[in-house]
C-alpha cells in the first residue's frame, strides 16, 4: 500500500516541502531509500526500526520503497525520522493515513522519544505560506512557535504519542498562542553602562550608534575600555519588532536549536580575529549562514580590527552596503540577510600609546602607517562614526562611581528615537536611519540653512568623500531624532561632523 | 669643472682608510693638495699604512675619480671641496672640517651668514613641535637660513617651519644626499630640495648608520652662528651638537619648558648654565642682530576672533594647557552632545585643534 506524509527540508533559511512516500508490499525484506538522501537521512532506517519496536509496535517488514520528493533536491539531517516512521506505519496499515494539511518533522531516539530539529521555524513559516495548517514537531521546538499566527502546533514528545493522536485514541493538545512580547526575555544583560566610569563622549557615541544602527569604530589605547563599552551595547539597543525577531530566530535556528521562544535580545556576535572568510560570510558544504548573518538585526563586534585578515575585512564591504549576502556553493545559491551594525575597536598604533599623555608612543611613523594601512579606505568610509576613546587614570577607575547613567535610562532614549524612525519609514523596509538609501536621504534628511553652511565648511576642510558625506547626514538625522527634532539643525550637524574627523587625522587622507 | 686641487681632494676622499687624521697629515707635507700625487710613494705608504696604500694605488692609477665625478654630476649632485672659494668659510673654524661636501638642491652655494641650527628630540611633545616650528618660521621670514638634520621630530618641524615661512633651509644628512632618511620625510626632502639644500660629507649611496649622525652634528654646529634647542631629553644626541657648538663658540638658544618634563631637561639646564632663553622668536633674532628691532607682534598665541559666551568657556582653559574631551566636559559642565558640536564649530573655524587621543589645544 502507498502512503504519503508531508515534511520539510531546508535550503538556507527557507524551508521546502518534502513528501515522504512509502510503498510497502509483501515480499523479501527490502528497505530502499531514494530522492537524494544524505548519510544522516539514510541512517534513519536503524533509528526508525528501533523506535517503532521500542514503542511496542511491529516494524513492517517486507518490500519498503521510500521516496523523498522532490527527487532532485538534496535532503539533509535527521528530521525525516518521524515522518518516515509515520509513513511506514500507515503504508503497512497499522495507522490511518495522515491528512494533507499536516506536516511532520522530528528526529527519533532509539527508545521512541522525539528530539528537536534545526530550522523548525523557517520550515513552518514556509509551509504556512503553502497552505499547511497542522504541524507535528518536537516539543522542544515549541516555544518559538507560540507567537506564530494561523497555525496549529502539536508538540510531540514520543512516537507513541503521535501514533495515538493519528489513531484518534488520545489527542495531543495544540500549543497555546501567545502574542510576541518584546520585553519577554527577562532583560538579563551581563554588562551595564553604569559600570563604565567617565567616557562621556564614548557613551554618547554609543547611544547615537544604537539609536540609528550606525557602524562605529572605536580607537583607543589598550585598557581604555573599548571592549567593555562595546559589550554594553546590547543593553541599550531597542527591543526587536516581531518581524525582526522572527528573521533573527530563523537564521539562528538553522545552525543550532534555539532554546526558549523567539529571540528577544538583539544578537551580539564577536568573532575572534582568526575567523576565516567563510565563517564570517557564510558557506561550507551546505552553505550555512556566517557571523554577519548571525549578527543580522544586531551587532557584529570586531575587536582588534587590524588583526583581521585583509581579505576577511574586504569581504564585509558588499554586505555592509546591501544588507544581505549571496552565498554560492556547488549545491546551493542562497541569500542570507545580513543587516548588522558593525562595531570595531582598535589601537591607534602598534604599541597602543599614540596620543596618550602618560605613556609615550614608541612607534615609528612608518610602523603606524603600516598598522593603520591594514584598514582600507573603502571600509573606513562605510563606518559611519569614528571615535577616540580616552585612556582613563587608574585613580579615576578606583574612585567611587559618581551617578553614572544606567543602561536602562539610555535605552529609553534610544527606543524612543528608534520608534520615531520606524514610524517615519513605515512600509519601506527601513528600520533605522543607517539603512536609508540615497533617494530616501534626500527626502528625510532635510537640513536647515545654518546647518548646510556647516556641512559645506566641513566638507571643504575635511575633504569628505561622497559616501562619507551621506553617512554623516544619516548620523545627523539620528542625532536630531534623539533630540526629538523633525529638522536637522546646526548643532546636530556639528556633532555629526565630530564623528568623521578621524580619518583625516589618523589616516591622513587629505 | 673641477680643478687639480679639487680632483686630488676628491681622490683622497675616495680612498678607504684615509680618515680626517691621515688626510691632515698628508696635506701637511705639501703646499697644495695636488702635489701629494707627485710625492714619494714610500712616504705616503709610511703615513697611511699598507692597507690604505693599496686602496690609494687603486684610486690613483685608475679612472675612478673621473668616473665618480661623472656619476655624481649625472645625479644632479655637486661637490664642494675645501680650500676653494665655494667652501663655507665658517666650517674652517671647526677642528676637522670635511674635505669634500656633497650638495644637492636649488641654492647656488652654501650661505655663510645668518644661519640658525635647530636640534632636538626625535619624539618631542606638541609644545616642542610648536615652538620649534614657529621660531624657525619667524626666523626664515627674517631671512635666516635654518640648518637641521631632517630627522624625525624637532628637525622635521624646524625645516617645515622655515619652508612655511618662505625661507631657505639646509638639511645636513648622515647618509648620502640621494637617500631620504627617515623615508616618511620624502615630501619634506623634495620641498627642501626645491628651495634649499641637502648636504652631506658622505658619498651618494652611503647608508644612514649611527656614527654618521654623530659626526654630521659637528657640521650642523659648524655651519650655524646660533644653535636652538627646543626640546631634548637628558641623554639626547642634541647635547652632542650643543657641545660642538660651544667648542666652536656659537651662540646657544634654548626654549624653557616645564621643569618636570623629561624633554625640557636639556634646554632648561642649558639656560641655567648660561644659554640664551627664547620666550619668543624675536629674542633670538634681536640677540643675533638678525632683526633690526624686537618685533612685538610676533608671539606664539595670537587670538583675535570673536567668541560666543559658550565658546569662550571652552577656549579659556585651553589657553593655558591642552585638555582632553573628558577634562573639558568636567571644566565646562557641558553635556557631551553640546560639547561635541561646540568643539566642531571651533575646529572648523580654525580656532582650536584636535590631536590624537581626543586632546584639544589652541
Amino acid at each position: 500500500m502507498l502512503s504519503r506524509v508531508y515534511s520539510s527540508g531546508l535550503i538556507g533559511i527557507e524551508g521546502f516541502t518534502v513528501q515522504v512516500e512509502v510503498d510497502h508490499r509483501e515480499g523479501p525484506s527490502l528497505f530502499e531509500m531514494v530522492g537524494l538522501p544524505d548519510a544522516a537521512v539514510k541512517e534513519s532506517r536503524e533509528r526508525v526500526r528501533s523506535a517503532i519496536n521500542s514503542s511496542g509496535l511491529k516494524f513492517p517488514y517486507g518490500r519498503n520503497i521510500i521516496n523523498l520528493a522532490p527527487a532532485d533536491k538534496k535532503k539533509e539531517g535527521p528530521s525525516f525520522d518521524l515522518p518516515l516512521a509515520v509513513a511506514l506505519l500507515s503504508a503497512a496499515g497499522t495507522i490511518p493515513q495522515v491528512s494533507d494539511d499536516c506536516m511532520i518533522a522530528g528526529e527519533l531516539s532509539l527508545d521512541g522519544s522525539v528530539r528537536p530539529v534545526n530550522g523548525a521555524l523557517p520550515m513552518i513559516i514556509t509551509a504556512r505560506g503553502n497552505g499547511i495548517k497542522k504541524f507535528f514537531f518536537p516539543y522542544e521546538n515549541a516555544e518559538q512557535m507560540r507567537a506564530i499566527e494561523d497555525i496549529e502546533f502539536y508538540p510531540v514528545h514520543t512516537l507513541n504519542e503521535l501514533i495515538n493522536h493519528i489513531k484518534g485514541e488520545e489527542l495531543i493538545k495544540p500549543l497555546e498562542h501567545l502574542p510576541y512580547d518584546p520585553e519577554g526575555g527577562g532583560e538579563i544583560f551581563t554588562s551595564d553602562l553604569c559600570y563604565v566610569r567617565g567616557q562621556k563622549a564614548a557613551k554618547r557615541a554609543l547611544e547615537i550608534a544604537a539609536a540609528g544602527a550606525h557602524n562605529l569604530l572605536m580607537v583607543g589605547s589598550p585598557g581604555s575600555g573599548k571592549t567593555m563599552l562595546a559589550r554594553c551595547l546590547p543593553s541599550i539597543l531597542p527591543a526587536m519588532t516581531f518581524e525582526e525577531a522572527l528573521e533573527v530566530t530563523k537564521i539562528h535556528s538553522v545552525t543550532s536549536s534555539v532554546e526558549g521562544g523567539l529571540m528577544v535580545q538583539r544578537p551580539f556576535r564577536s568573532p575572534h580575529h582568526t575567523a576565516s572568510a567563510v565563517s564570517m560570510i557564510g558557506g561550507g558544504n551546505s552553505a550555512l549562514p556566517g557571523e554577519i548573518s548571525k549578527a543580522h538585526n544586531g551587532v557584529l563586534f570586531l575587536d582588534e580590527l587590524p588583526e583581521f585578515p585583509r581579505s576577511v575585512l574586504e569581504s564585509l564591504r558588499q554586505p555592509m552596503e546591501d544588507g544581505f549576502v549571496n552565498v554560492t556553493r556547488i549545491n546551493a545559491q542562497i541569500q542570507y540577510p545580513a543587516r548588522f551594525m558593525m562595531v570595531c575597536s582598535m589601537n591607534p598604533c602598534p604599541c597602543g600609546n599614540l596620543g596618550s599623555r602618560n605613556n609615550p608612543c614608541r612607534c615609528t611613523p612608518a610602523a603606524i602607517q603600516r598598522y593603520l594601512g591594514r584598514i582600507s579606505g573603502p571600509l573606513l568610509d562605510r563606518i559611519d562614526m569614528h571615535i577616540e576613546v580616552e585612556s582613563i587614570d587608574v585613580n579615576e577607575i578606583s574612585s567611587p562611581a559618581k551617578g553614572e547613567e544606567t543602561s536602562a535610562q539610555v535605552r529609553q532614549r534610544v527606543s524612543k528615537a528608534r520608534l520615531i524612525q520606524q514610524e517615519r519609514y513605515k512600509g519601506q523596509n527601513v528600520f533605522a536611519n543607517s539603512h536609508l538609501n540615497a533617494r530616501q536621504i534626500e527626502k528625510y534628511c532635510v537640513v536647515t540653512d545654518d546647518a548646510r553652511k556647516i556641512i559645506e565648511l566641513a566638507a571643504d576642510k575635511m575633504k569628505l568623500s561622497t559616501r562619507g558625506y551621506t553617512r554623516m547626514l544619516k548620523v545627523a538625522r539620528t542625532i536630531a531624532d534623539l533630540a526629538g527634532s523633525e529638522v536637522i539643525d546646526q548643532q546636530h550637524v556639528a556633532e555629526a561632523v565630530a564623528y568623521r574627523g578621524m580619518d583625516t587625522k589618523y589616516w591622513g587622507r587629505q | 669643472m673641477y680643478g687639480k686641487q679639487e680632483k686630488a681632494l676628491i681622490a683622497l676622499s675616495l680612498v678607504d682608510g684615509i680618515g680626517p687624521k691621515r688626510m691632515s697629515k698628508l696635506l701637511s707635507m705639501v703646499d697644495e693638495p695636488h702635489e701629494i700625487m707627485q710625492a714619494d710613494d714610500s712616504l705616503i705608504k709610511k703615513i697611511i699604512g699598507e692597507k690604505a696604500y693599496k686602496n690609494y694605488g687603486n684610486v690613483v692609477r685608475s679612472s675612478m675619480v673621473e668616473d665618480h665625478i661623472a656619476n655624481v654630476e649625472k645625479m644632479g649632485i655637486r661637490m664642494i671641496c675645501r680650500f676653494t672659494d665655494a667652501y663655507p668659510s665658517q666650517l674652517e673654524e671647526i677642528f676637522d672640517p670635511p674635505y669634500v661636501l656633497y650638495i644637492k638642491g636649488s641654492l647656488e652655494s652654501i650661505p655663510t651668514d645668518k644661519l640658525l641650527g635647530s636640534v632636538g628630540s626625535r619624539a618631542p611633545t606638541r609644545y616642542g613641535q610648536q615652538t620649534a616650528y614657529s621660531i624657525c618660521k619667524e626666523a626664515a621670514r627674517q631671512g635666516v637660513t635654518v640648518v637641521s638634520g631632517m630627522a624625525r621630530g624637532i628637525d622635521t618641524c624646524s625645516h617645515t617651519g622655515a619652508l612655511d615661512g618662505g625661507g631657505t633651509t639646509i638639511a645636513v644628512l648622515g647618509s648620502g644626499v640621494d637617500i631620504c632618511y627617515p623615508p616618511e620625510n620624502i615630501e619634506l626632502y623634495d620641498r627642501i630640495m626645491s628651495s634649499g639644500l641637502v648636504i652631506s660629507e658622505y658619498r651618494p649611496g652611503a647608508s644612514p648608520i649611527a656614527n654618521h649622525f654623530r659626526s654630521r652634528n659637528r657640521i650642523i654646529a659648524g655651519l650655524s652662528q646660533a644653535v636652538l634647542v627646543a626640546e631634548a631629553d637628558k641623554g639626547s644626541g642634541s647635547k652632542i651638537t650643543v657641545d660642538y657648538a660651544l667648542d666652536y663658540s656659537r651662540e646657544i638658544f634654548a626654549v624653557p619648558g616645564p621643569i618636570n618634563s623629561q624633554l625640557s631637561y636639556t634646554p632648561n639646564h642649558l639656560i641655567r648654565d648660561g644659554a640664551h632663553m627664547v620666550l619668543e622668536p624675536g629674542d633670538l633674532l634681536y640677540e643675533m642682530n638678525w632683526a633690526v628691532k624686537r618685533t612685538a607682534d610676533v608671539s606664539f598665541k595670537n587670538l583675535s576672533v570673536t567668541l560666543s559666551d559658550e565658546e569662550a568657556e571652552i577656549v579659556r582653559p585651553l589657553m593655558n594647557e591642552e585638555l582632553s574631551f573628558e577634562e573639558l566636559s568636567e571644566k565646562t559642565g557641558y553635556s557631551p552632545d553640546k560639547l561635541n558640536s561646540l568643539l566642531t564649530m571651533l575646529q572648523l573655524r580654525g580656532i582650536i585643534k584636535q590631536h590624537s587621543g581626543r586632546i584639544y589645544s589652541i
